[in-house]
Order: structure tokens, then sequence, then C-alpha cells
């Protein structure tokens, strides 16, 4: 008796199953619960950022999303995960820019081939600070006194590979200093030096690095953005200062799916996440977390990528910045 | 002065309002009980429940928040001494003797000693940020990476000896956790070291996967083959829960040492909680008169750590809050739900909003107050735990374990590898190695390493930096005072065996004579 019954209740549950699957390939894309692998752990801006992308496509979407943080090793944890999901648009990634520094540094590892860009979110403006007890005030009086003391500058910047090191690299080439290159695991032991006085300057993001300079403890040189960031509307960009070519300098949030998903999923999805970017409360969360709101959806985010990595290829083979 | 007490009353007032409370309540009952629970950290917590806050307002997220990193503190303990499962790294060292503690039946009155200390290092610790926040920011400030790798020296040097048994033994369990160490990628030079082309290895070793695979997965893996297992013969009874009076007086100092100890290391960021609890550890050993009792039971090996960590974890708040720059990652989690909340971290906190940090500070007297309220009955229970049949207790303690370390990734990479230390750690608790050092080695090579090679990038590889700055100077000259008595003992001891006769000693004395150079240059690597 009890063995018939669980037959006719695993039938049953089969069946309407099997009619769920049929109905769902009937409607449009999504259907079902939407995962987004974050490739940064749980409880940054990052993160914050997607919760709040995620929010707003779920609610416009009628389906569920989750937001499901798998850092590590850079960012290619989550990247491989997406890679290598089914191309449904089910599975997406939510990432910052260090995937194409780990696509040029790893390439074994890491290829941007693998991935179809979804939407560009939003830009994190990167810029230059030195300590407080630098006797220099604007970019050309630093690397002034950098030349006239060689070897007795460092920058500090976060890791091989990173923005900072790359912009460092070309301040050097460019001017002909030899400011020392300091890495650092993270913003906190590199704010922690700086302000500290361990080492004379620092690239990080604008708005870590100008809220210690709005307290006097640090001093802001130039931000690498094509305009003036609102917040710091007094501090020049690196074109200003000269440095048209330094100007690439911002990291970026973006979402990508598997390689080979099908191109109208790709397609609404981006125009869902994009749309979602420049809503005004996504705005304000993004200003507030000293990131400045794009909304671009995939075509043009494709060839912004194609941009940067030309930029960031040639770059590298100029400054001669590799994994020893 | 007292512009601080009108400060802080007014973060009573803030504390205490009931929304402000509640949450602060919740926060550390929550902290509680997952620092109970093995592998689920403040961290995995804090990221897991981050969601709630965004519902709240910034104070009330703030306490709760604060309160789930101290609460599970007081509950990392209690895994250590009675189970052996250091939930929570810093407590791996409260495992050498907290455990035995129970294995004689006395792990409630450690329980009781370990509330103690914590209480009164806790709120020491509240009084230190109070007070002296202006002045540990300038010794902070002045603490770079050259005082930062000759205090890891100190902590290396001191750890490597402390644990019971043979010294050989603990110097090579040291060594071990150095290489462990390396697993991972280079923070200077961004490569791969000995991942096997493993993407998962890449950000290193888990270290909780590594304390709870060598204390608990390994005492559990040697202990279940056994006939007559723990559980069946500790007896519990309500008399032995209450620490003796002998017990108390000897865990005074060791408690007040702990305390200082704590306030120094919490000033400076980046330091972390392990090499506190195990520098508090070492150096009660170190003073001891008995220290052939560490290890088997000794009160001070206890307490001392205990109120360190929590010391540490109270004062870790300064730079946090004052300078903006989180200490940990759970430091950094706190400050990420504050800017959500359109707050941005930074020097000006304090002056913008006074209600955050005056109301977090006086809700961390609350929060501890509870926790002592709420623990103090709980010992009993907590120790009744231990009645529960071996083999229902430890096949859940797997079972967490099994949760906690998946979740701090979402990734069952770290299931596997906890379950690979544990046979490790099987196997060299089976040879009589202690797995202590292990961990010490582990926390703290790689900031030694990464400290060290940031030195000698900065100062174009002058080793004479180390002398040249104060601070680091009498640091290498407290590791060369370490390095100097051990000797002057090694070499008493072996004059004295001489006479005994024992051929074993001087091949220990010649291991010891050489070890400490070895662990210079094994940790030193081209820049």
């Amino acid at each position: 008796m009890t063995l018939t019954r669980r037959t006719l209740v695993l039938g049953s549950g089969v069946l309407i199953l099997s009619f769920e699957t049929r109905a769902e390939e009937r409607k449009s894309f999504p259907t079902a619960l939407i995962r987004i692998i974050l490739a940064n752990s749980a409880g940054g801006a990052m993160d914050a950022m997607a919760r709040a992308v995620a929010d707003k496509i779920s609610a416009s979407m009628r389906q569920p999303v989750i937001v499901d943080a798998r850092a590590g090793a850079n960012g290619l944890i989550a990247a491989n995960v997406v890679s290598q999901a089914a191309p449904n648009g089910y599975t997406l990634l939510f990432t910052n820019s260090s995937i194409m520094q780990n696509s040029f540094l790893r390439p074994d590892q890491m290829k941007m081939e693998s991935l179809a860009p979804v939407a560009l979110v939003a830009i994190a403006p990167n810029a230059l600070a030195i300590g407080k007890s630098i006797p220099a005030e604007t970019l050309a009086q630093f690397i002034a006194l950098a030349k006239s003391n060689p070897d007795k500058f460092s920058y500090g910047s976060l890791g091989i590979g990173s923005t900072g090191q790359m912009l460092g690299e070309m301040l050097n080439k460019l001017t002909g200093a030899h400011i020392q290159h300091i890495p650092y695991k993270g913003e906190p032991p590199m704010l922690q030096d700086l302000l500290g006085g361990q080492i004379s300057a620092a690239y990080g993001s604008a708005g870590t690095l100008g809220r210690q300079a709005a307290a006097g403890k640090c001093k802001l040189l130039a931000v690498g953005n094509t305009q003036r960031l609102k917040e710091f509307s007094d501090v020049p960009t690196f074109s200003e200062s000269g440095f048209p070519s330094m100007n690439f300098a911002s990291g970026w949030f973006a979402v990508f799916a598997p390689r080979n998903t099908p191109a109208e999923v790709v397609s609404k999805l981006s125009m869902e996440i994009s749309g979602a970017s420049l809503a005004p409360d996504i705005v304000t969360i993004s200003s507030q977390l000293g990131f400045e709101s794009k909304g671009m959806p995939a075509s043009d985010f494709a060839e912004f990528l194609q941009r940067e990595r030309d930029k960031w290829g040639e770059i590298i083979k100029a400054t001669d910045i590799k994994i020893q | 002065m007292e512009h601080a007490l009108t400060d802080l009353w007014y973060g009573f007032e803030v504390a205490l309002r009931p929304t402000n409370l509640i949450w602060s309540v919740f926060g550390v009952l929550v902290g509680n009980l997952v620092g109970v629970l093995p592998g689920m950290g403040a961290l995995t917590t804090i990221s897991m429940l981050l969601p709630l806050t965004y519902a709240l307002g910034p104070v009330p997220a703030v306490l709760m928040l604060a309160g789930i990193f101290y609460g599970s503190m007081y509950g990392g303990a209690i895994g250590a001494i009675l189970l052996n499962l250091p939930s929570h790294p810093p407590h791996a060292v409260t495992c050498i003797d907290g455990y035995p503690m129970t294995l004689q039946g006395r792990g409630g009155a450690a329980l009781g000693i370990t509330m103690m200390s914590s209480f009164f290092a806790a709120s020491v610790g509240i009084v230190m940020m109070i007070f002296l926040s202006p002045l540990l920011e300038s010794v902070a400030s002045r603490f770079g990476p050259a005082e930062v790798s000759a205090i890891m020296l100190l902590g290396l040097l001191a750890g490597a000896t402390m644990a019971r048994g043979s010294p050989l033994k603990g110097v090579a369990m040291t060594v071990l956790g150095l290489f462990i160490g390396n697993i991972g990628t280079d923070a200077i030079s961004g490569t791969y070291r000995f991942t096997f082309g493993v993407n998962e290895l890449s950000d290193g070793i888990d270290l909780a996967a590594l304390c709870l695979g060598l204390f608990g997965v390994a005492d559990f893996l040697v202990t279940v083959n056994r006939k007559v297992v723990r559980g069946d013969e500790v007896k519990v009874s309500l008399a032995d829960m209450r620490p003796t009076r002998a017990e108390l007086k000897q865990a005074f100092l060791p408690m007040l040492r702990g305390t200082v100890i704590g306030c120094a290391f919490g000033a400076l960021p980046g330091t972390g909680p392990t090499i506190t609890t195990f520098i508090a550890y070492a150096l009660e050993r170190k003073i001891s008169r008995t220290p052939e009792r560490f290890g088997k039971g000794a009160i001070e090996g206890v307490a001392a750590p205990e109120a360190s960590a929590h010391a540490k974890t109270q004062v870790d708040f300064i730079p946090t809050m004052s300078l903006g720059i989180p200490g940990d990652a759970v430091m950094a989690l706190l400050l990420g739900a504050l800017i959500i909340k359109g707050i941005q971290p930074g020097p000006q906190l304090i002056s913008e909003h006074p209600d955050i940090f005056w109301g977090l500070i006086a809700s961390f007297w609350v929060g501890n107050v509870l926790l002592v309220i709420l623990n103090v009955p709980l010992i009993g229970i907590w120790v009744r735990m231990l009645q529960v049949p071996y083999r229902l207790l430890f096949p859940s303690a797997l079972f967490f374990i099994c949760i906690g370390v998946y979740s701090t990734h979402n990734a069952l990479f770290e299931v596997i590898e906890v379950a690979v230390i544990g046979g490790v750690g099987a196997a060299l608790l089976a040879l009589d190695f202690p797995v202590a050092p292990i961990v010490l080695g582990f926390v703290l090579g790689p900031l030694f390493e990464e400290s060290f090679r940031r030195v000698m990038l900065l100062s174009q590889g002058d080793l004479f930096v180390f002398v040249t700055r104060p601070i680091s100077a009498s640091l290498c000259a407290a590791c060369g005072l370490l390095v100097a008595t051990q000797f002057i003992a090694y070499s008493r001891r072996r004059r004295a065996s001489r006479t005994t006769g024992d051929e074993t000693t001087p091949a220990v004395h010649a291991f010891h004579h050489v070890a400490p150079i070895e662990m210079k240059t094994s940790t030193r690597r081209e820049p």
C-alpha cells in the first residue's frame, strides 16, 4: 500500500515536472531563479552594488535573483564557475576589472573569450595620493621632488598587475623618475603605511583616498577620469596634469554570462541590467560608494572592453609588468 | 577626559534606546551561539546576516554586527575548552590547556575563568579605547613594515618552543606551519607557490580549515578507535564548575598580563588576534616557575590567551573607527555595512557620527555584561553537553565543521581541505607531535615574509633599517635576548644531563642552537 502510494506520488511529481518544463520552454526568459556569482567576498562595496542591481532586476523580471559570493584567486574562481556553467543566462558573473588583469597576467587560467559581456554597471575612478609630510602640492612638484631625490620615494599599489602598478610604472617611464613600487594585498594596509609615512605615495580608489585627504591625512594629487570628480572638484585629472595617457585609470564593475549564451537572452539581461544601473536609487548608492553608474548595454560594453584591453596590453608591454 | 565622559554618557543613552538595545542583544546572542559551532566564525555569520541590516538604521546595524563579533569570541572558547574544537583560530592556543582541564573534569572551572578573564580584559580594552585612542594611534602610525616583521619574528621565536614535549618537535612543527603558509599567491610578486595548478589553492590554505582539521578532526580520528572514549569517562558535577580559590589566584596575574598584551596588539592593525593569543601563552609559559605543567591543564594557559583575545577584540575597533582603516576582514565587513548605509568611514566618522562611535562603545559594555550574565548559568549546560554520548557528539561536531568550512567560501574545496588536514594532523598526533606550533607558523610566516620583503624593497636591501628604527631595534633586541636565554637554559641542562649521562639532550641542544638562524633564512626570499 505504502509502496504504491509512494510510486503514485513520485510518478505524478515527475509528470508535473515534465509539464512544467514544457510550459517553461514556451514562456520567455527568465522563468526560473537567476544566480549572480560575485567575484568577491560578501559585504564589500562590490557586494552592495551587486545586491542593489539584483533586487532591481528581480523586481522587473519577476524572478528571484540571488547573489552568491565566491571570492578567491583575484576573481578567477568565480570567473571559472561561470564560464563552465550552462550558457542559458541563469548563471551570471558580477566582477570588477581584475578579471582583465588576470587575462593578461595569467593567460593560461583566464581567457576573456570564455565569457560574454552583458553590461557595464559602474566605474570606480582611481587616484594618486601622497603622504601629508611630502613637500609637494601638485603632481608636477612631486615628480620634480622625486627626480631630484632618486630612490627616496615609493608608491603603494594593490599588487602586481593592478591599475596602481600600471599607473606608477607609466609615471616612472614618462618622467624618468624612479619611484619604488611596493605591492600590497589590500587597501587597508596600504593606507596604514601611507598615513604612517612608510611609503610616500599610493594609487587607490578615489573614494577611499579622498576621504583620508579630506581629513588632512594625505594629499590627493590627481584622479584618473575623463573629467574631475564631483566630490573632489579641486583635484585635477591626470590629463590636466600633463599625462593624458594615464587617464585610463578606472576600475569597473560589470556583468558577464557564459560564452555561447543565446543572443536574445544576453540582450534581455543587458537591457535589464543596464537599465537598473541607471535607476535613480542605484545611482545614489553607487555615488555613495565612490563609483559612477554607467549602465552600458552589451554592444557598447563589448567595444569598451576591447578598447580597455588594447590600452592595457600596450601599457603592460611598455612597462614590462609581469609575474616573476 | 571629562569630555570623553560626557560623550560616553551620551553613548549609553544611544546604546540603551530600545531598538538599539534589542539589536545589540540579538547580535551578542547570535554571536555567542555561532561562536560555539565549529567553523562558523564571526566573519561568516556577519556576512550572512549583513542583508538583515539593510532594513535597519546605521546605529542598530553596527551595534548588532559588532555584537556578533565579540559575542562569538565568548562562544569560541567553549568549543576549544570542552571539545578541543577551536571554532575561531585565536582559540587554538586555548585548546592546549583548556582541553586537558576538561579531561580532568575541570572544564567548567576553565570556562568560569575564561568568562572572568574575558570580561575583565574587554572592560580594560574599552577603557583604553575611550581614553587612549589618540596615543595608540600615534604608536600605530610609527609601526611600519620593519616593526611588523620584527614583532612577527619575536612571535615565531617565542612560540616555537612553547608546546609541551620535545622542543625539537615544536620547532619542526613551526617550520611545517611556515611551509604551509607559503602555499598560495606570493603577495609581493604575484607568483603562485605550491598550488599545483589548483586555483582554489591560490588563496592559500584556509585558516579555519587548518585549525579545525588539526584540532577537532585529528583528535576525533585518533580517539575514535579507542575502546574507552572521553565522553564516557568525564563526570560532571556542579561543584566542579566553580573555579577554586587557588585556581582564581593562579589565574589572576596571567589575566592581567594577557590583557596588557591584547591591548598592545590591539593598537597595531594587521597583527591579528591569533598572534596575540600565542604570544600571551608563550609569555606565561616562559615566566612560569612550573613550565612543565603547561599542556597538561594549566589554568594560566587558559586565562592569559583568552584575556588577550578579548582585549585585542575591543582595542581593534580603534583604528577601524577612528581612521576608517579596518584591522581585519570582520572590521572591513563592519565598515562595509556603514558604507551601504551611506556613511563614509574615515577620520571624520567620530565627529560626523558621534552616535555611532559612542553608541558602539557603550554597547560594548552593555553587550559584555549581557554575555557574562548569559554565559555563567550556561556553563552548566555547555558542560553537560559532554555527557552526550561520544558516538552522537562527535559526528555532529564533524557535521558542523563541514558546514562551517563550506560556508566560508561556499565551496566544497574547503571541506576536502579540512579532511586532508585532519588526516595529517591525526598522524602527527599519533607520533606525539604538538600541532599548535603549526598554526603559529602558518599565521605568522606569511605576515613576516610580506613585511620583511616590503622593508627590503623600501630600504633597497639594507638590513640595518631593523636596528636604526627604535621600535624595531628594541624588538630585535628582545629576539636576541630570547635566543640567548634559550641557549643558556639548554647549555645548563646539557651540563646537568652530562652528569646523569642522558644521551638525547646534546642532540636537542645542537638543534636549538641552529634553529632560530634556520628559521630566519627559510622565510627570506629574493625580492
